[in-house]
């Protein structure tokens, strides 16, 4: 336990936002790391959509504990929504493989 | 490790500390059934003693088929795992009319074995499926593994002095051992606990991040899976019957197309004129899963297609796939993986009981710290005891009942849920004793009068047991011997 956390509404609000920042803002950050890799990556279709595919794991945990570690809860939010709406236009911009 | 701030050494033990306590306890479950089900095929054997009969890939098949033309002709398809030198039936899965089964086969008569059980396949399932319907248990483990891949990246930053630690154990110090326990059995096999992670959330792939296939191919499925597996074809049923073409010639042919022996056979449509043999390479030869594969046309038995992965993205998936199965691994790299994961188990254990012993100091213990308290005696004993009583239920349960092997799933299901239920009603003091004893007599049990010593793999099952006896026994022995000092000292201040 952080002792320099207060455990008071604020520390609460303060751990409720980072934890959806954390999974569920987590979670979007990897998908559309694959869908992004998957349509960027150089190689063919197939080896990029699996490459993509494990490379989103990794991913994931890293926007996690980056949403526990960002200065503040908002920044965590912002900055998980911000990366996830990037890789979405990546993703958009690269279009389906023909 | 010096090098971390503070303030996120502080952050990343705290994230350990609530993620872990967040789903431990099914990581536990998952932890234990996973390390069991490293011997999958010798639990199987144990918990199948009269069969003992063998026979070759090319007759067991021939067998089993001829029983699967007559129990289940309509079935969607059927699932074949051959004999191997670990296991003497044919695994099967399919559809008597009543939804899909899973039965061992007799490798001579083709028909189901007498003592009717899910054998390993029960822990197998458990590991990943958590006994609720598809989807929701996957999606529930695989959870569960990002959580535990989160609790090891976590545990190693929280950490301040990694490789000083690894060497220190101080015993009988209680929250200090505790602590020592819990660091030296995650940082002994880290590389072993981040591969089973790491592998294990990459097997449940296709449902849980499905979004770089949906980029690159759509809706369109077909076409995915072709491109994943071109060995193996798919195509729908004609709907004019035709009967299957023999299908040992059609094994001979792959073994000698793959170079290698056959791990397992799907039927896909049998009895329709559009009917599918698929043929894969056993996954005892490479680490790899799935490594080849062909495909025949059931009717005919002439080749629709052969593949032998080379892919190179595709190979580095198998070879994570196949690691984390361990089917390729030789019998000491089988104990390697059964110690690995059993380290695994105690650690998550551990952890949850760090968790209550680090807050019992407080006072007054919250009335969350005293559930939880209470939890982790059910749980941690109580899910042991469960596996247990799955295996007792095997030599106890009459042959020839209906539903048998439901039933001993059963069996081990009320009695995680007995040992639950008694470790949240008592006090922690007397519940751990009682249950550890429970699980030790039944261990016990297990090994002496239900025992199979008929061959290697039984006798080290058995051994097992026993050893795995006399460490929980030891355990209860002395909780019960350190609770009763302590109830007389309270009664003299009172």
């Amino acid at each position: 336990m952080g002792v320099h956390f207060r455990h008071g509404l604020g520390y609460r609000a303060n751990v409720a936002v980072r934890a959806v920042a954390g999974s569920v803002g987590a979670y979007l950050v990897a998908a559309w790391f694959a869908a992004a890799a998957a349509r960027t990556l150089p190689m063919n279709r197939l080896d990029a959509t699996v490459s993509a595919t494990m490379l989103a794991f990794l991913v994931a945990p890293v926007a996690t504990l980056w949403a526990f570690l960002a200065p503040g809860p908002w920044r965590a939010l912002g900055g998980i929504l911000g990366a996830a709406a990037l890789l979405a236009g990546i993703a958009w911009a690269a279009g389906a493989p023909a | 490790m010096s090098a971390v701030r503070d303030g996120t050494r502080q952050v990343m033990a705290w994230l350990h500390g609530w993620t872990g306590l967040l789903l431990g306890w099914l990581l536990f479950v998952m932890c234990l059934a996973g390390t069991l089900s490293v011997f999958k095929p010798e639990i199987s054997r144990w918990m199948r003693p009269e069969t003992t009969a063998t026979a070759d890939r090319a007759a067991a098949l021939t067998a089993a088929a001829g029983f699967l033309s007559k129990a289940a002709p309509s079935s969607f398809g059927w699932y074949l795992t051959l004999p191997n030198a670990r296991m003497n039936t044919v695994e099967a899965t399919y559809d008597p009319g009543t939804g899909f089964v899973y039965r061992a086969l007799d490798p001579v008569s083709g028909t189901p074995v007498p003592r009717e059980t899910l054998g390993g396949e029960f822990f197998y399932r458990l590991h990943f499926e958590l006994q609720l319907p598809f989807p929701w248990g996957r999606l529930l483990a695989s959870l569960a593994a990002m959580v535990l891949l989160l609790g090891l990246i976590t545990g190693i930053f929280a950490h301040r002095r990694i490789f000083k630690d690894f060497f220190t154990f101080r015993p009988a110090k209680g929250q200090r051992s505790w602590l020592d326990g819990h660091n030296a059995l995650g940082v002994l096999a880290l590389p072993f606990h981040l591969m089973i992670s790491f592998t294990g959330l990459l097997m449940l792939a296709t449902l849980t991040m499905p979004w770089a296939i949906r980029a690159n191919y759509g809706e369109d499925m077909a076409a995915m899976f072709l491109a994943f597996q071109p060995g193996q074809i798919d195509r729908p049923a004609a709907g004019k019957p035709a009967p299957l073409a023999p299908l040992a010639p059609m094994l001979r042919e792959a073994e000698r197309r793959l170079g290698q022996p056959v791990g397992r056979v799907t039927i896909a449509h049998p009895g329709d004129a559009a009917s599918t043999v698929t043929m894969f390479r056993d996954d005892a030869r490479q680490i790899a899963y799935a490594a080849g594969a062909i495909s025949f046309d059931g009717a005919t038995g002439r080749v629709l297609a052969d593949w032998t992965e080379s892919r190179p993205a595709l190979q580095s998936y198998g070879v994570a796939y196949g690691l984390h199965l361990a089917r390729f691994a030789p019998l000491a790299t089988r104990w390697l993986y059964f110690l690995c994961g059993a380290m695994l188990t105690m650690a998550v254990a551990s952890g949850m009981v760090l968790w209550v012993v680090k807050r019992r100091e407080r006072t007054p213990r919250s009335l969350g710290n005293r559930i939880v308290e209470r939890l982790n005696a059910g749980v941690l004993a109580g899910v042991p005891i469960g596996c247990i009583a799955f295996l007792l239920a095997n030599r106890l349960l009459p042959l020839g009942m209906p539903a048998r092997a439901e039933a001993e799933v059963s069996a081990a299901l009320w009695s995680a849920g007995g040992a639950v239920l008694l470790g949240v009603v008592l006090a922690p003091k007397r519940s751990w004793p009682l249950l550890l004893s429970l699980l030790a007599t039944g261990c016990l049990a297990a090994a002496v009068p239900g025992g199979g010593f008929a061959d290697a793999a039984q006798t080290g099952m058995s051994a097992t047991l026993l050893a795995a006896a006399a460490a929980i026994g030891w355990l209860a022995w002395r909780q019960g011997h350190r609770a009763a000092p302590r109830r007389r000292v309270r009664a003299q201040t009172a």
